[in-house]
């Protein structure tokens, strides 16, 4: 993260500082307090479906204004507001008023404050800021290089079908409340997904990959229009995955009744999001939804994990598990409420050790603000998960590749990717896109079509074992909490090895 | 208040200038105006949170030129802003297939879809909150003593259309939705939802009803079944609207037809002769019947299945176009995946306000013997779009001894497999009961799914 000074400032700044502070001005002349988030989305974006068809947009503007008022009593309402123009905002408040009539007293209602309260920026510059460089060769050249190589990977017998969805957008961010506070954050993200769909007469098999990260799309594909080793290698392994993908077998009865161990690839960590995160989120929490967690915030379940699981919510990591400020597709610096991003750990020792807040449930809980209240677009802002990682601390748990980590499994078999997930109050749902079996501590080769993993939240993380390989926040994803969406990633070492138990359960299509 | 005069002049006025901005740079253009409010009341646990949007704008364009297309999308009432970047999407236009935009008729505002009663509640949020509040109420009422966690939400919202394309009219249109929907102990669940105000009837009733109807014992698969088995289950109109618009679209596309991805035929036989199934682009009082599609198409009622034989692939101009060399059946929606907002998504073929005529069987005596009622299950979305196959956990069922309710489904100790495809060929009843589920008007049906 730069220094503030040197953080870049969002375009437009001084006409949207004026209509916030002047939205903001007419509100305390009502309420005690108010605040307000304005987010601006610059995107560029490709769109290539299995037809054939190419979209290309190389700008797309939104933008929304949520603002929150703060009455006597602990009354509190919020409302967005679809321009950032001092009339529109000041009629929504005048609307505010009217719903903030009607809300009974909260005396428990608090808002925990913002800490560093006089910084102002914040944010990475981008590089070929697309709202002033034509991204579209970009585009074009991405879209050109997934048709290269699906068109490599088909046969006499077998057509692989590329779909590309990839974009990159500026975002930017700006936080004020009537108590003079005044925070901006420019960001550039990209991301790129990409399905391989593998057609043989009626048959079809697909992989899915996606990454997603801090920075445009450069990261990914050049000026040149080649893109980058590693995502052309991870890319041209999924195509032929979904190829083989085309003779999988599920896993008989037998084996399913015989299994010892699940191992899970990073790309198959979902349920740390899914199953873990959400539980911990403070607001859900609060409303007695988590089945980990009671309302008061005492954990009902206790050791939730084994020995060795530690969850850490922030900054992506880096390979040793050390949080990274400018990291991760779910990074920013600031939430919505202009509270710095910190990480949260949240399980350590296999024991519930903290949660993530909002400003509001930081209140609530006496504690401070963890960076994790976030709205989309003008929506309200509730406590959202950004990276989740399971980051281990070091020891004989923690092995440096598969081998090993295989050892001593009479049965089990390596799960990789998943096409989404869902989560209930007990437990988790996540696709999984293909696996592995092992036999006698060694990989058989045997490819294992698409099932469906679940994990019971109370017990789950008992079964982790072990680890194998360097931690990566692989887990691209969209988290649709309250019908709001989020970029987030889950993540870990490369594989983790979870022993069978009730808790988990793997299932495979009729 | 905004005025209805008011409100459809400046959807009008936005849509226009944008295309009056670039009509001499493009061949054709087209240009969709939402403009919308909302209030709504969240209910989280014993908490209940007011959410309130005012003046939310989106403009979704298409540009044509030269056999190119153009795609752009703003959120906003700038006309700048929205010309300005359909102007800049020009440079990036692709080819396509698609050879112009509809041309629309003059018609007087269509408000089909408008109830004044929803719309006005919209400027009076405390009576919002008390239907609430009154629907929370009511469920934990119906249970005294019991600490139930309810999760829900009560709203009403209502939007102005503008349609503009190069060639004739502009189009306005109206809508309001109203909706309830209720969850207990993150499980269980029920909703409603159309065009209309929610009532004080209505939602008590939602509340009330949700927990009356579950009995209080919870088995598992071992308890009630023995074991994993295939059974023949009761499939409530919730999930089968679900599981249609999912998985059944995968294959009555026209698009993916095109594509390759789906090998549909009409004539083939896709359900029992029990089953048949219409798309309802125009139907009356549904949150699914618009009154044009997102092309510019009027809604209208198609027969898709007639007793189990494929009638019509559904279409969009671009599918209809290559396919047919013909008409759109309408059913060309902005249909958002993951973090798309609904006017950046490309037009895709869906689907509109489902109907499946109902049987002569009441629901619950359409499966004698031991078997259950799937509510929903959790994950949908990541069924297997290709071939039709679900293998999921059950979020929300009742366990029935011949047709009598007589425990939940333990939450988090259910699956059910099943290939939609195959379960839709194979329907063995079809209920005379239909819900209304504010987007499709279903029965619910009996169908072999494996459980475990």
């Amino acid at each position: 993260m730069l220094n503030s000074d040197d953080a870049p400032v969002p375009r437009n700044d001084a006409a949207v500082r004026s209509a916030l502070t002047a939205a903001l001005r007419h509100a305390r002349t009502r309420v005690p307090y108010a605040d307000a988030v304005y987010e601006r989305v610059f995107k560029c974006e490709v769109h290539q479906l299995a037809s054939g068809q190419r979209m290309v947009k190389p700008a797309s503007v939104k933008g929304s204004v949520q603002i929150r008022l703060v009455g006597e009593g602990g009354r509190q309402v919020g409302i967005k507001a679809g321009d950032a123009d001092v009339d529109t905002l000041c009629a929504a408040i005048d609307r505010g008023l009217d719903a903030l009539a009607a809300e009974p007293d909260d005396p428990g209602f608090g808002l925990a404050a913002i800490p560093n309260p006089s910084r102002e920026r914040y944010g990475v510059a981008p590089k070929d800021d697309p709202r002033d460089v034509d991204p579209t060769p970009r585009l074009e050249a991405l879209a050109r290089a997934v048709d290269a190589l699906a068109a490599a990977g088909s046969t006499d017998d077998v057509r692989v079908v590329p779909e590309l969805w990839a974009w990159e957008q500026v975002e930017e961010k700006w936080v004020a409340d009537t108590d003079g506070v005044f925070k901006t954050q420019v960001m550039t993200i990209g991301f790129v997904q990409v399905v391989f769909r593998a057609v043989r007469g009626e048959q079809q098999a697909r992989t899915r990959v996606r990454f997603g990260e801090v920075g445009g799309l450069a990261q990914y594909i050049d000026a040149a229009g080649a893109l980058s080793p590693k995502v052309a290698h991870e890319l041209a392994v999924e195509r032929d995955v979904a190829v083989r993908l085309l003779d999988a077998r599920p896993m008989t009865a037998d084996e399913l009744a015989g299994i010892t161990h699940y191992v899970l690839h990073k790309s198959a960590l979902v349920f740390i999001h899914e199953g873990l995160g959400h539980p911990i989120e403070a607001d859900i929490v609060r409303s007695g939804n988590s089945a980990i967690v009671g309302p008061s915030g005492v954990a009902l379940v206790s050791p939730l994990g084994s020995s060795v699981v530690r969850i850490v919510d922030g900054a992506a990591p880096d390979g040793d598990g050390t949080p990274v400020a400018d990291r991760g597709f779910g990074t920013e610096f600031i939430d919505d409420e202009g509270v710095e991003v910190r990480a949260a750990e949240l399980v350590a020792g296999g024991h519930i050790v903290g949660m993530m807040h909002s400003r509001e449930t930081a209140h609530r809980f006496g504690v401070a603000p963890t960076g994790n209240g976030f709205s989309e677009l003008g929506d309200r802002r509730i406590v959202r998960m950004r990276n989740t990682v399971l980051c281990p601390e070091r020891g004989d748990h923690w092995v440096d590749s598969l081998g090993e980590l295989l050892e001593g499994i009479g049965l089990g078999v390596v799960l990789h990717g998943s096409l989404g997930g869902a989560v209930s109050k007990e437990g988790m749902s996540s696709s999984t896109q293909y696996g592995y079996l092992v036999r006698d501590g060694e990989l058989t080769g045997e490819i294992i079509a698409p099932g469906n993993f679940t994990a019971l939240t109370a017990g789950c993380l008992k079964t982790i074992e072990a680890y194998a390989g360097p931690v990566d926040c692989h887990g691209v994803g969209f988290c649709g909490k309250g019908s709001q969406m989020r970029r987030v990633t889950e993540g870990g070492p490369t594989f983790v090895r979870l022993g069978a138990s009730a808790w988990v359960n793997l299932t495979f299509e009729g | 208040m905004t005025s209805m005069n008011t409100a459809f002049a400046s959807v009008r006025a936005l849509a226009e200038a944008v295309r009056a901005r670039v009509a001499h740079v493009t061949d054709d253009v087209e240009v969709r105006v939402e403009r919308a409010d909302q209030v709504a009341y969240v209910i989280e646990g014993r908490a209940l949170i007011p959410e309130l949007e005012c003046d939310a704008w989106r403009v979704a364009m298409r540009a044509r030129k030269g056999g190119r297309l153009a795609i752009a999308a703003t959120t906003g009432s700038s006309v700048d802003d929205a010309a300005g970047a359909l102007l800049r999407s020009l440079s990036a236009a692709q080819p396509d297939a698609l050879e112009d935009f509809a041309a629309l008729h003059e018609t007087p505002p269509d408000g089909r879809g408008w109830d004044d009663a929803a719309a006005a509640m919209i400027d009076r949020p405390a009576q919002v909150r008390a239907l609430a509040a009154s629907m929370a109420d009511a469920a934990r009422a119906a249970a005294p003593g019991a600490s139930l966690v309810l999760e829900g939400g009560l709203k009403v919202g209502r939007t102005w259309r503008a349609m503009a394309t190069a060639r004739g009219a502009t189009v306005l249109s109206a809508s309001t939705v109203g909706s309830a929907f209720l969850m207990v102990d993150g499980n269980e669940w029920d909703s409603l939802a159309g065009t209309a105000a929610p009532t004080e009837h209505g939602v008590r009733a939602l509340g009330r009803e949700l927990i009356v109807e579950l009995p209080p014992r919870e088995v598992t698969v071992a308890e009630w079944l023995g074991g994993p088995k295939e059974v023949t289950v009761l499939i409530d109109p919730r999930l089968l609207e679900a599981l249609l618009r999912a998985l059944f679209l995968e294959r009555v596309g026209l698009d993916r037809v095109v594509s390759g991805l789906s090998n549909a035929a009409v004539g083939d036989v896709v359900g029992a002769p029990i089953f048949s199934l219409f798309d309802d682009t125009g139907a009356a009082a549904s949150l699914a019947g618009a009154v044009i599609d997102h092309e510019g198409i009027i809604g209208q009622r198609k027969t898709v299945v007639e007793r189990g034989v494929l009638r019509t692939l559904l279409a969009d101009r671009r599918s209809a176009k290559v396919a047919w060399g013909g008409a759109s059946t309408g059913n060309g929606f902005r249909l958002p995946m993951m973090a798309e907002d609904a006017s950046e998504a490309p037009v895709r073929v869906g689907m509109g306000h489902l109907d499946v005529p109902a049987g002569n069987t009441p629901r619950l005596k359409l499966v004698p013997g031991r078997t259950v009622v799937l509510t929903d299950l959790l994950g949908v979305h990541s069924a297997n779009k290709a071939t039709g196959a679900f293998n999921n956990p059950v979020q929300g069922g009742v366990a029935l001894e011949d047709g009598v309710p007589v425990a939940r489904l333990k939450a988090g100790a259910w699956s059910a497999t099943g290939n939609f495809h195959t379960m839709l060929r194979a329907l063995s009843g079809v209920s005379a009961e239909r819900l209304h589920t504010g987007t499709a008007s279903l029965p619910w049906v009996a169908a072999p799914v494996r459980l475990s």
